[in-house]
């Protein structure tokens, strides 16, 4: 019996340790070896916990939330496309406590060219992207977790009755990898 | 199967000591290719009796890397720790030097080694007044680095994390130079800069529960003089866990002397690790957020210091013998 199999997602377990800084190289070629177009897409870094809940998301998106209580409408409709995307709560980004000034985001959501740290968590070179996670921000006890790298692409709001926009999904989403994420105890 | 790769770039390296000897061990640490790892030091000669040398700038925030080796008991308490930075010894950088003079610093005017002047830390008085002379610069390394200690030590509750320095300071105001509460104090016309900590219990609390191991010292300290004497002048000497120091720029020399490294017999654990890009968030007196060294904490609450990196390099248990 033929079989096709679509899924490329790559199984690499990652080892790291508590309360370092994360730095991981990753090499992206096309199948004969070009570089890999990033154009308008965006690169997603996710480490879940037992529940396969996300509790950390990294990217190359500078649209995610920043940490100084300044929404806009882009960054709103990027939280909700993670939202859908990882199946999560809104509770867990806090997008919406904009006037709270106690808020934080429990995900980091880290940004941006250069506003938050002076860091971009996922940057983005022709033939590699390197996720670099500072320590402050790399706050996760000793344990096993897991994690995938997701390609997402075209972030549209679906609207619902009477033109609400109440959820935003991407139109295209690839696993490229997955596999075990153990913080070794410090 | 899976591949496997590791971002841990600490390697395991266990240790054996004998209790009250001197203590000296020199690490080299290289990277996958085999080269040696460069750090971003402050040119840096320790404090000693008699041989005195530091550099103008006192503390070299911000690009520094701050290399650290922590001794943990097993259950992760830190209980003496050596530090490639002038933290406590930073202090006296101010010494008998108004606030707008700290840039012209002389460096060999206080640290010549004569008591009269405040040049030799070793001599109590001398310590009493350093102690009192924190300013801005201090406090944020030192909390940046207590932050740092605070993270690794495993301790979750409140109690246990009070001793590293994390438990409802909010250091931030303090940390204007213009404040109204730095307070002078004339002697010999010279107006002394920022002994905040000494003016508010809190602070100094912190301040002597990140270097206090003891907690004898700690409360023969609080209860005589310091709460109604403003001219305290207890004997300050032998209360840090900073008792060590590094020295070097790869190879690094850990260093503590006979009678500092004390500890009882048994096994310890270790791990020595840079700090590096210290973030600087302080806010001036309409609360608007001002920034150095182009890094800045951004939550909202609560502020903090802390470097932003952290890399473990070197670890193992520590077997100290009798």
């Amino acid at each position: 019996m033929a079989k096709i199999n679509v899924d490329i997602t790559t199984k690499v377990d990652i080892s790291c340790r508590e309360g370092d800084s994360f730095e991981l190289n990753i090499d992206v070629t096309n199948v004969g070896g070009s570089a890999f177009d990033f154009t308008d897409k965006t690169v997603l870094f996710a480490i879940y916990d037992a529940r396969k809940q996300p509790i950390k998301i990294c990217s190359n998106s500078e649209y995610i939330p920043k940490f100084d209580n300044t929404l806009n409408t882009v960054s709103e409709q990027f939280a909700r496309g993670l939202i859908s995307l990882y199946n999560t709560s809104s509770d867990l980004f806090n997008y919406k406590n904009e006037n709270n000034l106690d808020f934080i985001y429990p995900i980091i959501a880290i940004n941006l060219a250069g506003d938050f740290f002076g860091y971009k968590t996922i940057k983005i070179n022709n033939n590699s992207m390197q996720i670099i996670i500072p320590s402050i921000l790399f706050n996760i006890p000793f344990g096993v977790y897991s994690y995938d790298v997701k390609l997402v692409s075209d972030l549209e709001d679906v609207l619902h009755p009477f033109n609400a926009v109440s959820e935003s999904n991407y139109k295209n989403s690839t696993t490229w990898m997955e596999g075990k994420f153990t913080v070794n105890k410090n | 199967m899976a591949i496997k790769i590791t971002t841990d770039k600490s390697k395991k390296v266990d240790i054996t000591a004998k209790r009250l000897d001197d203590f000296i061990v020199n690490l080299e640490i290289k990277n996958e290719s085999g080269n040696l790892v460069e750090f971003t030091r402050d040119a840096y000669t320790y404090l000693n009796k008699g041989t005195i040398s530091r550099p103008n700038k006192k503390n070299s925030l911000g690009n520094e890397d701050v290399m650290l080796f922590t001794i943990t008991t097993e259950d992760d308490t830190p209980v003496l720790a050596a530090c490639s930075s002038d933290l406590d010894l930073a202090m006296c950088v101010n010494y008998g030097e108004p606030i707008d003079a700290v840039e012209s610093f002389d460096p060999t005017k206080h640290f010549d080694g004569n008591d009269s002047n405040g040049g030799n830390y070793d001599y109590p008085t001398n310590q009493r007044d350093f102690d009192k002379l924190y300013d801005e610069f201090h406090v944020i390394k030192i909390k940046a680095i207590a932050n740092s200690m605070s993270k690794a030590s495993h301790k979750n509750t409140a109690e246990e994390q009070s001793n590293y320095g994390i438990k409802n300071l909010i250091f931030t105001k303090l940390y204007i130079s213009s404040s109204p509460e730095a307070i002078a104090q004339t002697q010999a016309t010279t107006t002394y800069n920022s002994p905040f900590i000494y003016k508010h219990s809190d602070y100094r609390d912190w301040l002597y529960n990140i270097f206090t191991n003891t907690d004898v010292v700690k409360n023969s300290f609080m209860n005589s003089e310091l709460s109604s004497n403003p001219n305290f002048t207890g004997y300050t000497g032998n209360r840090y866990i900073f008792f060590g120091r590094v020295e070097g720029n790869n190879s690094f020399q850990i260093k503590f002397d006979h009678d500092k490294f004390n500890l009882p017999a048994g096994n310890y654990k270790y791990t020595f690790k840079s700090l590096s890009n210290m973030a600087i968030l302080a806010v001036d007196t309409n609360n608007n957020v001002i920034t150095a060294n182009n890094y800045t904490i951004k939550h909202t609450k609560p502020y903090e210091e802390s470097y932003i990196d952290q890399t473990t390099w070197i670890h193992g248990k520590l077997k100290i013998n009798e």
